[in-house]
């Protein structure tokens, strides 16, 4: 069984992010970028999995300029077998995206896909289901527990109320909430070597899709900022404060 | 709830619109000055940071306290913030995260075992304790090391590292306690100097006069200060340390309550590792680290990282898990990459400005946790005294010059980043941006097989490679390739006669009619009273110790020739300017780069000169220390009548575009008396013999004229100058040191470097300024200062060369022809 | 044009998310079908049938809807689709889970999240965990577009006349079996629509701590909170997680306990109208965000706090 799992380069999520001044986006020049977080999830579960010696294979594929093969480097050092680069396109939406990975999987025939349940960039949290509805398989998103049986998947998704169980048959698409697994980190051995694994380039237009974008991003701002507080000296002043100055209380 | 306050513990703060001192930069280093001026009882000091404390390379470093520096005084620097940052605790209460684990740097080469000896002879002479390791005891204290190549290392037992950001903080409340102010949130804008020299630092919060200023701004460096117009030498580069997860090996040890092992460093494949948190951070330094920030950070940066390269890291990174076996079993938690300031010979600048009235420089630092304590205790005595109290000239910002671009910075500092963990030989001439600086005979040099080295990026012929012998260095501690050479350059020198450039002599002409009265106040001597006579003078700073060497030439009434060591042009020409009166009867003019200079020395340079010369060379006409308009071949130039390396020979100072036709006209005629160059190196032996002495060395602000042996040129009785009143007070007081020449015993291959511990039995009395083998007297000799009841000629002492104790013994100075009859002839 | 609206029930009551999404949905259109698909659910059809602006609700009853199941649910939008310009679904993770495939299988690209529109194409989204802005222009024909709740007014539950129609749809095979739900109850508002919410941190350092939260939270009113981190401490479970993969919360007041202010958390919580801090590190993020921050142990400042309240006498409900 392959087990093929999406990642996504973004800019770090330690990082401040600055708008541009002339509102045409975010400043990503010489901005530390990394995995998305919960991407390192998906990568993490799809090795046990194969460790769990259910899957053979791990495949990751990521979408976007040349340095996207830092990202699948980062997967392939921890532990992922080879890597996919679909190139050249830059900022694409996540039906492009979809479209894409799905003729990967008619590559690759994988029976689990999986990946970050968004991505904090864009924070669309649209990707794996519109692959699975692409696809035709069924979906967990959000899942915080993957357990695997001979021909069906119990996800553990965590929903507004709670967490809620499903059962899905394979072929699954499954999205990655933080909380499924805490990921490995990669040994310096393993990152070194991981120059070595073969990554597949690919272009869309050989793939045959059209990543051309649907939606305009008119302008980026920032949010209204709120004005600076104050420091109360103790409790008494705070609820006193909170009672007669913001009424709130 | 609308108001632009500042926050401390929810009691209000306006920011002041007046203060002594504006710190601007809230890193360790701006903490720390901020601290050390509240300490020294001016409270009325404030710092100004445009983001949050910490958030520009301070948060990131990796906060090892390395003991480790073979500078004297940024050894000291270093010493003092160690001890000092474990008393902060108590003081202020803020626990800094000091831990004490200890350093190890691990030797693979001799070489390397020689540096470190040379080290330990500095540690000695400034009280750092140092041991020396075999590999056994190596894996005693480091079990998880594979000893496999290595020699030995040294250990120094107090140090360790310490929480960056809890420092700053503890150092903020200590600051904070004594009345000084930190503004957040606030940037500097501009900073303006008012017409009565006082400073007004202007703010996007408002305005802020004050006396002083003083620049800790980290990476924005630079940009600080073209605020006032200073081209300040400072480029970050990208520095790497990789952060491991936990390993078991090494919580296994913490539940055995084992020590933690310390900080190991490997110089020889240049990389520091220490424990963090179970696991290990591995820092390499490795070549082809990229300058950053080159035209500063963006204005919103703060607390930024640089995307990581692990592929330049790989050789340190294998070489690592070879050394530390376990390095290569754990994931990477983490990689940091952020900005470390650098300089062009990588230690930090901190001193006054060049050219500005109490504007002060704390910037450059590449070991900045460190170095803060120290930098910030030195520049509060400087600004609040007046004068610091150990020699800073290793760190002064006017040790480099114009020359130091924007370009050159960026390959310089990279180099300096990338030479970190080198072996530092006392002889080591970096390649980066050379040859720059050149005198018009460099290429004549370079034909006759000189090999270069740099000062205040001037090449200068270090030695020269007769034919057949390969023009390449051979770095030492001891003697090596060249030694053979310089030797024959010495031998020639006293046999026939020598020629050597020395055009990078700082140069310049002072000359008004208040001219003579400042320089008699600026200089400890008497002035020259003759037109054409030439005297040697010293500088004094405001506490008596020496800061400048002169030669001063008077030219007439109102006009005098200046010419001291190349290195201190900025300094020495900074401290003319900073004391010549505003009201314009005193005229400054630099000559530095319209006067080249060239050096003939040696028993025939009467003959040889009056074959090229139409003046009269004789005694009579041309005695010692006199000058006089020459020609030499068509040339015009000024001849003075002296020379540093203890031979009959002048100076010839010449309108720089006739050099290369005086340096003919010279090698032409000299053929038939044997003329050849010599270097520098040659030039260090052969004054050693004279025991002529070097500012940095023999003189330094640490000690006064007297006990440099300078007392013939300081007249206490000639009316008030700078230090005058200081050092009288200083000589009441008692002299501490006494300089001493030496003849080291039983030397076979190394010769004192300088700093080498001097004892009597066990006890360290003195220390070697500087030393060298005297070809001309055939003995292996040393400068030393020793505590005065040891300084009797004929007393045995000994010294410490590369940890092997030689007897020496006290002898009268100037072995060489003590009566100077050779000078005189 | 014309809007449908894709309601998130519990088969007897709708849930306020559908409420703010119907009321997002009226800047679009006056006229509103909302879809209601689920079990048993006549009565709740005929409630809705009274919301301010619906025009129709579209039924569709069975017992495989008694838990909304993507696969079986998506098809039926599509099937509707042909009718609407705009089909919108709160931003809830039912609204989340469910719209992709809708949106993936007519080929649209959707929009997430919106918190503004500005026209019947162009919306303002956060991105970064809101800490930017995109105002972005659909160029699709169809609308497909999920909407923050808390940034849009509820529709009054009265005022409307809307029709129902019922509908039957055949789902295909059953690949997916709903197998359980874990809900935690609690007498408190929901957090995310509660006036007050009190949240705390990893500061609290143990669950027992935890609930010192409950009296402050039964003197307010308020619903309970919790940073990522106090949940994957453990303390409470994932439904209390405010932040940027969290729940967004925007109470007249918020007050975070022990809480730094990590960007993510802040995503969750910035746009509440006061809010307050009590950290006893001065230098935590949160404060930069706070209108009122206190500089203390929370271990004393929360019986203080509580003491204060009964003081103040301030029982609201």
């Amino acid at each position: 069984m392959k087990i093929l799992v999406a990642v996504k380069r973004v800019i770090d999520y330690n990082v401040q992010i600055r708008v541009k001044s002339d509102s045409t986006g975010v400043e990503t020049e010489n901005v530390k970028m990394s995995m998305n977080p919960p991407d390192e999830n998906a990568v993490e579960e799809a090795l046990r999995i194969k460790e769990s010696g259910v899957a053979e294979e791990v495949i990751a594929v990521s979408i976007g300029e040349d340095k996207a093969k830092e990202t699948i480097r980062t997967a392939l050092a921890m532990g992922v077998d080879r890597g996919i680069h679909v190139k050249g396109v830059h900022d694409v939406e996540p039906l492009a995206v979809a479209k894409i990975l799905q003729k990967i999987v008619e590559k690759e025939k994988p029976q689990i896909v999986l990946l970050g349940k968004q991505a904090i960039d864009d924070d669309s949290n649209q990707t794996g289901q519109m692959l699975s509805a692409l696809l035709g398989w069924t979906q967990g998103t959000f899942a915080s527990k993957i357990e695997l049986e001979a021909s069906a998947a119990i996800i553990t998704r965590e929903i507004d109320e709670g967490l809620e169980k499903v059962k899905l048959s394979f072929p699954i698409v499954a999205t990655c909430d933080l909380r499924l697994n805490e990921p490995r980190y990669a040994s310096l051995p393993n990152i070194m070597k991981a120059k070595k694994k073969p990554i597949d380039d690919y272009t869309s237009d050989e793939l045959g899709i059209d990543v051309s974008p649907r939606i305009k991003q008119l302008k980026v701002t920032e949010p209204p900022k709120r004005e600076k507080g104050i420091m109360v000296a103790n409790v008494a002043e705070l609820v006193h404060k909170l009672k007669h100055e913001a009424k709130a209380i | 709830m609308i108001r632009e306050v500042q926050k401390f513990f929810g009691i209000l703060i306006f920011m002041k619109s007046k203060a002594k001192v504006v710190v601007v930069g809230g890193g360790v280093v701006g903490v720390s000055t901020l601290y050390h001026l509240a300490k020294k009882g001016w409270s009325d000091v404030v710092l100004v940071e445009r983001k949050e404390l910490t958030s520009g390379s301070t948060w990131h470093a990796a906060g090892l306290l390395p003991l480790f520096n073979m500078s004297y005084s940024v050894g000291q620097l270093h010493k003092y913030a160690v001890d000092f940052y474990k008393t902060l605790e108590e003081e202020t209460g803020q626990n800094v995260g000091f831990s004490v684990v200890s350093n190890i740097r691990l030797a693979t080469t001799q070489d390397r075992m020689d540096e470190y000896r040379q080290y330990a002879g500095v540690a000695k002479t400034i009280g750092v304790e140092v041991k020396f390791l075999t590999p056994v005891q190596i894996k005693d204290i480091w079990p998880l090391c594979n000893i496999d190549g290595l020699i030995g290392a040294i250990q120094h037992p107090a140090d360790g590292y310490i929480q960056p950001a809890d420092l700053t903080q503890a150092l903020a409340k200590g600051a904070r306690d004594k009345g000084a102010e930190i503004y957040r949130n606030t940037n500097v804008i501009g900073i303006k100097k008012n017409n009565d020299e006082t400073w007004t630092v202007e703010t996007d919060k408002g305005e802020i006069a004050c006396e002083h200023v003083v620049s800790c701004s980290g990476n924005f460096a630079r940009q600080t200060g073209k605020m006032v117009g200073l081209d300040v030498p400072v480029i970050p580069v990208e520095h790497q340390y990789i952060v491991t997860e936990p390993h078991p090996e090494i919580q296994k040890r913490k539940e055995q309550g084992l020590p933690e092992m310390g900080v190991l460093r490997d110089s020889d494949s240049s990389w520091y590792m220490r424990e963090e948190a179970g696991g290990l951070i591995l820092g390499p330094y490795e070549k082809d680290a990229p300058a950053c920030y080159i035209d500063g950070p963006s204005k919103d940066s703060e607390f930024e990282l640089f995307q990581e390269d692990l592929d330049r890291l790989e050789s340190h990174i294998e070489s690592a898990i070879q050394r530390v076996p376990i390095f290569g079993e754990v994931g990477v938690k983490k990689t940091y990459n952020g900005a470390i300031c650098y300089t062009p010979d990588g230690s930090p600048i901190v001193g006054p400005a060049w050219g500005l009235k109490n504007f002060w420089i704390n910037e450059g630092h590449s070991f900045g946790i460190t170095a803060a304590g120290g930098a910030g205790w030195q520049l509060g005595e400087w600004i609040v005294d007046g004068e610091p109290t150990i020699d800073m000239m290793g760190v002064d910002p006017r040790r480099f010059g114009d020359y130091a671009t924007k370009s050159f910075l960026i390959k310089k500092n990279e180099e300096a980043y990338a030479n970190v963990f080198t072996i530092h030989y006392p002889d080591e001439e970096r390649e980066a941006g050379r040859p720059l600086r050149q005198a018009p005979c460099y290429d004549r040099l370079k034909e006759h097989g000189a090999v270069f080295g740099q000062k205040f990026g001037w090449e200068r012929a270090n030695w020269f490679a007769p034919k057949g012998v390969e023009r390449i260095d051979d770095w030492s501690f001891r003697r090596s390739k060249w030694f053979e050479h310089v030797g024959n350059e010495c031998k020639n020198v006293q046999a026939n006669v020598g020629l050597l450039d020395m055009t990078a002599f700082a140069k310049c002409r002072i000359s008004g009619p208040g001219a003579e009265s400042f320089l008699d106040n600026l200089v400890a001597n008497k002035l020259p009273k003759k037109n054409g006579r030439v005297n040697l003078c010293h500088a004094l700073n405001k506490n008596g110790g020496v800061l400048s060497e002169y030669t001063v030439a008077k030219e007439s009434n109102d006009s005098y020739y200046i010419v001291s060591a190349g290195a201190f042009q900025r300094l020495d020409h900074d401290w003319i300017k900073q004391w010549m009166p505003k009201d314009r009867s005193v005229t400054f003019e630099n000559l530095t780069n319209s006067i080249g200079v060239l050096v003939l020395a040696g028993p025939k340079a009467r003959d040889l000169m009056s074959k090229v010369s139409s003046a009269d060379f004789s005694n009579e006409k041309f005695p010692w220390l006199s000058s006089q308009k020459i020609d030499v071949g068509l040339a015009p130039s000024i001849a003075m009548r002296m020379n540093f390396v203890g031979e009959l020979g002048w100076e010839f100072h010449h309108p720089i575009e006739y050099q290369n036709h005086i340096f003919d006209t010279l090698m032409e005629a000299g053929k038939e008396f044997n003329l050849k160059p010599f270097g520098i190196r040659a030039m260090d032996s052969l004054r050693i013999e004279k025991t002529y002495k070097l500012v940095g060395t023999e003189m330094s602000i640490e000690y006064s004229p007297f006990e440099s042996g300078l007392d013939r040129f300081v007249h206490l009785n000639k009316g008030n100058f700078i230090g005058r009143d200081a050092l009288v007070k200083w000589q009441q007081k008692g002299f501490q040191n006494k300089l001493v020449t030496l003849e080291v015993k039983d030397v076979k291959d190394a010769d004192a470097l300088g700093n080498n511990p001097i004892y009597k039995g066990d006890k360290v009395v003195g220390r070697a300024t500087g030393g060298n083998y005297g070809f001309r007297v055939q003995k292996s000799l040393a400068i030393g200062m020793v505590h005065p009841e040891y300084a009797t000629v004929g007393s045995i002492l000994s010294m410490d060369i590369l940890g092997t104790l030689h007897d020496v013994e006290v002898i009268k100075a100037s072995p060489y022809d003590p009566d100077n009859n050779l000078i005189r002839a | 044009m014309s809007v449908l609206v894709l309601a998130e029930h519990d088969n007897t009551e709708i849930k306020s998310s559908s409420l703010n999404t119907i009321g997002a949905a009226s800047q679009i259109d006056q006229d509103i079908d909302v879809l209601l698909i689920g079990s048993s659910c006549e009565d709740l059809a005929n409630k809705i049938v009274n919301i301010q602006n619906v025009k129709k609700v579209i039924v569709v009853d069975g017992p495989q809807y008694q838990n909304p199941i993507a696969e079986n649910i998506a098809p039926i939008i599509i099937s509707l689709s042909d009718n609407y310009s705009h089909i919108l679904a709160p931003a809830t993770t039912f609204g989340k889970n469910i719209m992709p495939r809708v949106a993936a299988i007519l080929d649209i690209a959707q929009i997430s999240d919106i918190i503004k529109i500005e026209s019947k194409d162009t919306f303002v989204r956060p991105i970064y965990a809101g800490n930017a802005l995109a105002t972005v222009q659909s160029t699709d024909e169809k609308k497909i577009i999920t909407v923050r709740p808390t940034s849009f007014e509820q529709a009054l539950t009265e005022g409307g006349s809307g029709e129902i129609e019922k509908i039957t749809f055949d789902t295909e095979k059953n690949i997916v079996e709903f197998i359980g739900r874990e809900e935690s109850k609690s007498d408190r508002p929901e957090l995310g629509t509660a006036r007050v919410v009190i949240s705390g941190g990893r500061g609290l350092q143990s669950a027992e701590n935890f609930s010192m939260l409950n009296e402050i939270a039964d003197k307010l009113n308020a619903a309970i909170g919790a940073s990522r981190a106090a949940v994957d401490a453990g303390y409470v479970g994932n439904d209390y997680q405010v932040g940027q993969t969290g729940k967004v919360v925007v109470p007249d007041l918020y007050i975070a306990v022990g809480i730094s202010g990590a960007i993510q958390h802040l995503a969750g919580m910035k746009e509440s109208k006061i809010i307050v801090a009590i950290n006893k590190d001065e230098e935590a993020p949160i404060f930069n965000v706070a209108d009122y921050g206190l500089c203390a142990d929370l271990f004393e400042a929360l019986p203080q706090f509580s003491a204060e309240l009964d003081k103040l006498n301030t029982i609201q409900k």
